[in-house]
């Protein structure tokens, strides 16, 4: 259940194989346009944990419109989702059912963790805690971390748009590679 | 699909043209805990007959949090910001349920002014639990326009509350013995303009929604909870006033200063989704009219004692608190051993008992229906859980 | 209307048939927000229920405390109530310890237990053949509390998961003194 970890290199080792990985022949402009396309239509699972939620739903709505950033298309099966957005407490009982949910995505995938329950635990969290999973990142590999309780939709805006920038930027999980 | 039922004959609409032969094999249909109509994490598991629901199983505890486990670990101040998190959509009202069952406990005054102003907080915030309930139901059912037109209401509210509580959504507003913060002319101003607005805006809802034939026919006689029911299960709430008990802890037993208000409570006979659907709206209706009464009798003054206790410590004992929430009946259940951390904090929550009744409910109907008839009863999936 | 209230019917039939007592610890409405404070033993609480489902009560809520430390036994908390004017019946029934309590190695408590339990019944009769109410009430305390109640249908864990080897309500499972209060560890 854990996220997958890989032995740390040293620093001349990571660049030499860096400098062996770089490919013969880039396709730069292409892969660019291609993150670009990614980023800007993101399709998020419909998909509510507690609290979080109501904000997640409250972003898609009327004032705060998720749909003028291409994130507002929710999809109800994981399989035509690109990311998912963890919106509230992630029970024990639940952690297989969103590791089954994670694997069903399509790669590339990604994941944003809204809301403190997601980060650490936030307000459930106290030794002894015997009922949540502290964190999605125990689960699934995060790539943004929305502070809150709940966040506003305005932060989970600002998040989206983080993933984004992060997409365009070309950033990919190791995971994500080899699925 | 089957043929339906005209709609409106309750009793004829028990699925008579669906044929009463049991097909050779049942099938087990696994709906939710990620489920766009399961309201968050619910999971039934439905044995179907064809189309035809036999028997369901709900499965809850996705989103058990252990609320009533820490509230053994802590005093009884820092239990406080968990109570709006129960029930996030009626979060002031189960936050002010506690500071006030917890007064009660120590024989704390809370001064008139913080009366009035839980009074409107409370009544907004179920007006907005309403509206959500009012847009995601409509949603379920197909219907994506009034969801907008409820969230661009309920957020003036939000709006409102966000002013003087800091929040959107997970209230901590209540203290024991009064609030954190004053309101001010500006709050009221907005109130007065609110309960304005709305009462102009639900014409357009009833327009939109109410006399809509495809609405009806997904409502009129679905889902019957009637009274037998409702009384073995414990139903309370709009689900109950839809069978038509004129039930509500604001008037059975009145909290706070409820007793002070002139409103109705709604009801409706036939007890389907639809006639939900209409005392949820009448309701609306009856909270506008408590928060104008509210907002015309609100006294100046402090909204906390002038000598606030420190350390609260409730003589050993128990106490059983209930309050309206948006959804029925909330109870809280303190036992305390005379120490700064509670003994026991057992939450009744009312989605748990509506919810419960889903087994004695769901027979019968068909998996569309189903979608209907759990999108009416309005259940918050971790009120249920804990 | 008080604790001193006048005796409700219901009430007058269920002390008449000795199913119930009242509860000489009461402390009446103004403090308890109970209108009647009652005892029931074990196996008169299916008979008391008929009694209040008769009457046209609703079951409120059913729990449980964890009183082993102290007294050396589980109660069950029932309240019954009317769709109307509030007239609330709380109902203990007690019930012998599901085990042991261990007292916890890092803090002394003051409780002074009890040195012979009680001869208590080990489980409470299922009232869900007379509320259906009381189904996952009952569950839910079996899966807290890991108290047991018979002719219970179906009578498996609600809320935790379904392998779970712990009962989460237990005053003895899961103490924040016990816990190591290192890295993350934010007390209370």
């Amino acid at each position: 259940m854990a996220v997958r970890t890989t032995p740390p290199l040293s620093e001349a080792e990571e660049a030499r194989l860096m400098k062996e990985a770089e490919p013969l022949i880039s396709f730069h402009l292409l892969d660019d346009l291609i993150n670009r396309a990614r980023a800007n239509s993101l399709w998020p699972l419909t998909f509510g944990l507690a609290c979080c939620a109501i904000e997640m739903m409250a972003a898609g709505a009327s004032r705060f419109d998720l749909d003028r950033f291409g994130a507002g298309v929710f999809r109800p099966s994981a399989r035509q989702a690109d990311v998912m957005i963890f919106a509230g407490t992630i029970s024990k009982k639940m952690g297989p059912v969103i590791r089954a949910l994670w694997d069903q995505m399509p790669a590339p995938k990604w994941a944003i963790a809204m809301g403190g329950c997601t980060i650490d635990g936030g307000p459930f969290k106290y030794p002894n805690q015997y009922a949540i999973y502290e964190g999605a990142d125990q689960l699934v590999p995060v790539d943004v971390y929305i502070p809150g309780c709940p966040p506003r939709p305005e932060a989970l805006i600002a998040g989206i748009l983080k993933l984004r920038d992060k997409i365009k930027a070309g950033h990919r999980f190791e995971e994500q590679q080899d699925a | 699909m089957p043929t339906r039922a005209k709609a409106g004959a309750v009793s004829e609409r028990q699925h008579s043209k669906l044929g009463d032969a049991p097909l050779p094999e049942t099938y087990h249909l696994n709906m939710g805990p990620q489920h766009p109509s399961m309201h968050g994490v619910l999971r039934l598991v439905l044995h179907l007959d064809g189309e035809r629901i036999l028997d369901v199983d709900p499965v809850i505890g996705y989103a058990h949090r252990a609320h009533e486990k820490m509230a053994e670990h802590r005093n009884y101040l820092m239990f406080l910001p968990n109570t709006s998190r129960v029930d996030y959509l009626s979060g002031m009202i189960y936050n002010l349920a506690y500071c006030q069952a917890v007064e009660k406990m120590l024989e704390i005054e809370v001064p008139e002014r913080a009366e009035y102003i839980r009074v409107i907080c409370s009544e907004l915030n179920r007006i907005s639990s309403h509206l959500l309930w009012f847009g995601t139901f409509l949603l379920d059912i197909g219907g994506i326009t009034p969801f907008l037109y409820a969230f661009d209401d309920r957020e003036q509210i939000l709006e409102i509350l966000d002013r003087v509580t800091g929040s959107r959504l997970t209230y901590c507003y209540g203290r024991f013995g009064g609030l954190t913060e004053d309101v001010d002319t500006t709050f009221l101003d907005q109130t007065r303009a609110f309960v304005k607005r709305l009462r102009e805006r639900l014409p357009e809802y009833h327009a939109l929604v109410t006399g809509n034939v495809i609405f009806r026919g997904r409502c009129e006689g679905v889902g019957v909870i009637d009274q037998h029911v409702a009384l073995a299960y414990g139903v309370t709430g709009p689900c109950l006033r839809a069978a038509g008990i004129a039930f509500d802890v604001r008037r059975a037993e009145p909290y706070g200063i409820y007793d002070r208000f002139e409103f109705d409570i709604p009801t409706e006979q036939s007890g389907d989704a639809l006639a939900r659907y209409k005392v949820r709206v009448a309701e609306i209706e009856q909270s506008l009219r408590i928060i104008e009464q509210a907002v015309a009798q609100i006294p100046d003054g402090p909204i906390m004692p002038d000598k606030p206790k420190k350390r609260f410590k409730p003589a050993a004992g128990e106490l059983y608190f209930a309050v309206e929430s948006a959804r029925g009946q909330f109870g809280i259940y303190i036992v305390s051993d005379g120490s700064e951390i509670p003994f026991r904090i057992k939450l009744r929550t009312p989605s748990f008992s509506n919810l419960a009744a889903m087994p004695a409910v769901l027979p019968q109907t068909t998996i569309a229906d189903t979608i209907a008839i759990v999108g009416s009863i309005d259940v918050v999936i971790p009120e249920i859980d804990r | 209307m008080s604790g001193d209230a006048k005796i409700s019917a219901v009430l007058e039939t269920l002390l008449a048939a000795k199913l119930v007592q009242q509860d000489e610890q009461g402390v009446g409405y103004a403090k308890s927000g109970m209108h009647h404070e009652l005892l029931c033993p074990a196996e008169a609480i299916r008979a008391a229920a008929t009694v209040y489902r008769e009457a046209g009560f609703f079951l409120e809520m059913v729990t449980c405390l964890d009183l082993r430390e102290t007294a050396r036994r589980m109660r069950l908390v029932y309240t019954f109530n009317r769709l109307g004017p509030a007239e609330r019946h709380r109902l203990f029934v007690d019930l012998a310890e599901v085990k042991p309590f261990e007292p916890s190695p890092n803090v002394k408590s003051n409780a002074t237990p009890a040195t012979d339990p009680p001869a208590l019944p080990q489980c409470a009769p299922s009232i869900s053949s007379v509320y259906p109410a009381a189904d996952w009430f009952e569950r839910e305390i079996f899966d807290m509390f890991g108290v047991q109640f018979s002719e219970h249908p179906n009578l498996k864990r609600l809320l935790l998961p379904e392998d779970a080897d712990f009962h989460a309500l237990l005053r003895d499972f899961g103490r924040v003194e016990d816990a190591d209060q290192g890295e993350g560890g934010r007390g209370v």
